[in-house]
């Protein structure tokens, strides 16, 4: 069962998710690395705590807030990816106390 | 303070694109901010590398991308300042403009607040998907079609076997469909949510439209076959649509053909249309009308993109939803006019030049009056329930919102004051197109006498130490 299957090639670049390391692709977002390696949600709802859709991908929704490398809140969607790079997924939006 | 710039483009999408490259070709000191890491906005995204790819993998997608290779050549050449990785949080009414700027570093990224003034400004921000509210739209696994496309040409991600489940109308859904199955992806069922009888309503406008622009047209015509060839089940006047799941999408349910159905799914793919982004126009105070075809807000422009401002112009989907090849056409018109208005052109070489380009756009505008018919927006009333979130980010609901105009609340920035409905990470950018409508609809109102919700600086959430790390100038 996947939920996304990778078409084409790049060059690999590896990011370290919630710890463990993930490899991505040259040139892509944090989101679509995310998706591509099987997370649904990578927030949870300020209002709801439930976990968060990734709707639109274009930085309109906010649906994919992370912390990247430290810091919080960033959009997944408009974060290309980069070697060494740090994730942490499943922040509770809005908090921005870490 | 720096010295300003002639002029200020927000957006590298076409639109962008052309206004940036033939402002600079004529002259103008051009500062092009973009949000993305690279030039080509939603429609060319990637350019450089989806028209690098190989033609049997993601170069099958760069069918789309008519008029990227020559517009990034362009900017390429150019001497213009373009910086990638700028969102653009706040405008004044002075043209000065503030940006978050991300940059390499070392073997990292940072992040540092920038500042620039304008003499003029070509707003081409381009369009987002329309949001269509229905029970469990905030479900992981239920996302935009535009966002599928985008994980596409981003990531080279396409459904897998999984199987995916298309919902809604118009020409991206078709278009985002003939992209996967040319990589050998599928949808399992699509779910038409046009209400019965748009053809009809529709055809009589179908020679005018073919007349004005045939290559649009026959494309469409094309894309509609290969729906018919693609094998998915099709489901028509599709209503009360419903996503369901614990954690995320399990499954659909909804009416069509008199009797309700209810299918597996673990990924929907969802589409309404397009509609103007106007987070800038709107910061800004410019006029913007409703449009009651297309059920949104436009900034009030005339044929050449200036707004109700002079010294501002919108250039693309931003002022009125008309697609990517009208959108390199709108920017370069606008790039005119504005290098006229700077006195950099001359008004007669100006008016030479537009004149061609106002008529193809008038007579490519008849496909898109006929489009606006065929895919007119899907009633809110056709999906929604009381408890449906009209806005995501803080989940209030439509029982929420007509509970506040029962109230009293006779307007968007009421109705937010009462439901905190937009006051969310996103700003309202998710639920303000649907809170107007919901408004209009409960109290008979125009939108143009209700009105928007107002948007304020910062346009996306900055971090206070962004602020305090600021240069001392600013």
């Amino acid at each position: 069962m996947t939920w996304f299957v990778r078409t084409g090639s790049g060059e690999a670049v590896r990011v370290i998710v919630d710890g463990a390391p993930l490899e991505a692709r040259a040139g892509e977002s944090v989101a679509t690395a995310l998706l591509a390696a099987g997370h649904r949600s990578f927030a949870r709802n300020p209002a709801s705590g439930a976990p968060n859709g990734t709707y639109c991908l274009i930085g309109q929704c906010f649906g994919c807030l992370c912390t990247i490398d430290g810091r919080p809140q960033s959009q997944a969607c408009l974060t290309p990816v980069a070697e060494g790079m740090v994730v942490e997924t499943g922040e509770q939006v809005g908090t921005g106390d870490d | 303070m720096t010295e300003p710039v002639d002029l200020a483009v927000i957006g590298a999408g076409p639109a962008g694109l052309a206004a940036a490259t033939t402002a600079a070709a004529h002259g103008l000191t051009v500062l092009l901010l973009d949000e993305q890491a690279e030039p080509g906005g939603q429609v060319w995204r990637q350019a450089e590398r989806i028209l690098g790819a190989d033609s049997s993998g993601l170069g099958k997608v760069a069918a789309s991308y008519g008029g990227a290779r020559e517009a990034v050549a362009a900017l390429r050449q150019s001497a213009l300042d373009y910086r990638p990785g700028a969102t653009v949080f706040d405008v004044s009414p002075d043209l000065r403009l503030s940006w978050l700027q991300r940059e390499a570093d070392g073997g990292g990224t940072r992040h540092a607040i920038r500042e620039g003034a304008a003499k003029a400004l070509i707003l081409a921000t381009g369009a987002m998907e329309r949001p269509l509210p229905f029970p469990g739209w905030t479900l992981p696994g239920v996302m935009g079609v535009g966002a599928l496309q985008t994980a596409l040409k981003v990531g080279g991600l396409r459904p897998g076997s999984e199987g995916l489940v298309l919902a809604g109308q118009g020409p991206l859904l078709l278009l985002y469909l003939a992209q996967i199955a040319a990589l050998g992806g599928r949808a399992a069922a699509i779910l038409d949510l046009a209400p019965p009888g748009r053809m009809t309503a529709a055809f009589p406008g179908l020679p005018q439209a073919f007349f004005g622009d045939p290559r649009t047209m026959i494309r469409g015509f094309g894309l509609l076959l290969r729906r018919a060839l693609s094998g998915a089940r099709i489901y028509r006047g599709v209503t009360r649509l419903a996503a369901l799941g614990d954690e995320s999408l399990e499954h659909l349910s909804f009416e069509s053909g008199g009797r309700r159905h209810e299918l597996p799914c673990s990924l929907l793919g969802v589409h309404d249309g397009v509609i103007p982004s106007t987070q800038v126009s709107r910061l800004l105070g410019l006029e913007h009308r409703w449009h009651d075809e297309r059920q949104c807000f436009e900034p009030l422009c005339d044929p050449d993109g200036r707004s109700s401002d002079a010294w501002v112009w919108i250039a693309g989907d931003g002022g009125g939803v008309e697609g990517a090849d009208l959108a390199t056409l709108r920017g370069t018109l606008a790039a005119l006019k504005a290098a006229e208005h700077l006195g950099r052109l001359p008004t007669a070489e100006s008016e030479k030049a537009a004149a061609p380009l106002r008529a193809r756009r008038a007579r490519q505008q008849r496909a898109r009056a006929f489009l606006d018919r065929l895919y007119a927006p899907v009633p809110l009333e056709n999906h929604l329930t009381d408890d449906t979130p009209i806005c995501r980010c803080e989940g209030v609901t439509t029982a929420a919102v007509r509970q506040a105009v029962d109230q009293g609340a006779g307007g968007p920035n009421r109705v937010k004051t009462f439901t905190r409905c937009g006051m969310g990470p996103c700003q309202g950018r998710f639920c303000g197109p649907s809170l107007v409508r919901l408004i209009a609809a409960e109290t008979g109102q125009p939108p143009d006498e209700t009105g928007a919700l107002r948007i304020r600086p910062p346009l996306k959430p900055i971090l206070l130490g962004d602020y305090l790390e600021a240069e001392p100038e600013l």
